[in-house]
């Protein structure tokens, strides 16, 4: 009974609001559980899934999204700890084929060790986001440098030029 | 073997208070600077600050195999990431998680937490026993609420009162462990003697104290029928 097409996002952050929204419009079924309502409001007009208020780590509120329907699961809240709780019932105790959870914290992904849940780490996204921008940076500036150089070059020709 | 204990309150002020009583070796982890120093100094225990569900903070604590983790804050993921960093990264062989939230008993279990205690599970069984059994003094659920631990004052007018242990039938699935008479304890054997005022220390399967209560208060119904 389990749908490929039946998505839980746990935690309505910019991050939850905007998987879900996007999931919704590519037309799947989607959930969000929040346990603060006003978060709902990051999620774009045309989001079409329901929405649940509750504790995302209480496992009464992932039956009540139907949890065992589920083909995919995202721990999204804010918080590593809460998200490790919910990726964990959701993959053991609900046999989810798709666990997809954000962590911060490097050091805790030990915890998922033997569970085949995937991880998204926001802190190893941005620093490669920001190698990808120095090398770039560092690109620009070699060519800027290269430039100068040849445009020195050319000036010092033409002076010579001039000269002769 | 040191045991760690991670969380803050009165409960767990009342934990270190007796485990220091004890004389064990104690580090008590909890991200509050202040409360850190104030614990360490009233219980004259080892305070470590920090997220006790962070990784260094365990390694700080210098957490071995053979240690015990008794994670107590009052956050269940708090408490479940603690034990399972434990676990996994220090191999600790006993852990123990107090959760807030009764259902989580079962979910932590099954993500291989050794122990999980809820303080509103076991009070509300103890308040549902104590005051619909009127005869049970208290009640105690072990081994995740399939047995008990009955106890029981014996009155005047109770059936089993002045009779041989040998001549009473109470269950199949029950025992007299104890008789607590005044101050003295006593091991019961066949021919121990059941007196009024006699507190009497019962074990059983969970679904037999009914049973109990009524062959000790009205007498046993007769083997044939049972």
């Amino acid at each position: 009974m389990k749908s490929k097409n039946y998505i839980i996002v746990a935690g309505c952050s910019r991050f939850g609001a905007n998987i879900a929204s996007m999931l919704s419009k590519e037309g799947k079924d989607v959930i969000i559980i929040d346990k603060d309502k006003d978060s709902f409001r990051k999620l774009s007009n045309d989001f079409t899934g329901f929405k649940i208020e509750g504790n995302a780590a209480d496992i009464e509120v992932l039956i009540e999204g139907r949890i065992e329907y589920a083909g995919t699961v995202v721990a999204a809240t804010g918080d590593d700890n809460v998200n490790i709780m919910i990726s964990e019932i959701a993959k053991i105790i609900f046999n989810v084929e798709k666990v997809v959870s954000r962590l911060y914290d490097f050091d805790k992904e030990i915890v998922y060790k033997d569970f085949d849940i995937s991880t998204i780490y926001p802190a190893k996204l941005t620093v490669n986001e920001f190698e990808k921008l120095i090398e770039k940076d560092d690109d620009n500036y070699e060519k800027e440098k290269k430039g100068k150089f040849i445009k020195e070059i050319l000036n010092s020709r033409l002076k010579w030029g001039e000269v002769r | 073997m040191k045991v760690v204990v991670i969380g803050g309150g009165k409960a767990t002020e009342y934990l270190l208070k007796s485990l220091n009583e004890k004389k064990h070796n104690i580090v008590f982890i909890n991200n509050d600077y202040d409360y850190c120093k104030n614990i360490s100094k009233k219980y004259n225990v080892q305070a470590l600050c920090g997220d006790g569900s962070k990784e260094y903070i365990l390694e700080e604590a210098d957490i071995n195999k053979e240690d015990i983790v008794i994670a107590m804050t009052n956050k269940d993921s708090d408490n479940l990431v603690i034990c399972q960093l434990a676990k996994k990264i220090y191999e600790v062989g006993r852990t123990f998680a107090i959760v807030s939230n009764p259902k989580n008993v079962d979910v932590f279990k099954k993500l291989g937490v050794d122990r999980v205690i809820s303080s509103a599970y076991i009070v509300a069984e103890l308040i549902e026993q104590v005051t619909t059994i009127n005869e049970i003094h208290n009640c105690i659920p072990i081994e995740d609420g399939n047995i008990k631990i009955l106890e029981l004052l014996i009155k005047e007018s109770y059936y089993i009162n002045g009779k041989l242990l040998k001549d009473i039938y109470l269950s199949d699935e029950a025992i007299i462990g104890f008789i607590v008479r005044g101050s003295k304890s006593i091991i019961p054997n066949g021919n121990t003697r059941i007196n009024i005022n006699d507190k009497l220390i019962i074990l059983s399967s969970s679904n037999e104290s009914e049973k109990i209560i009524s062959n000790i208060v009205e007498g046993k119904k007769s083997e044939e029928e049972i």
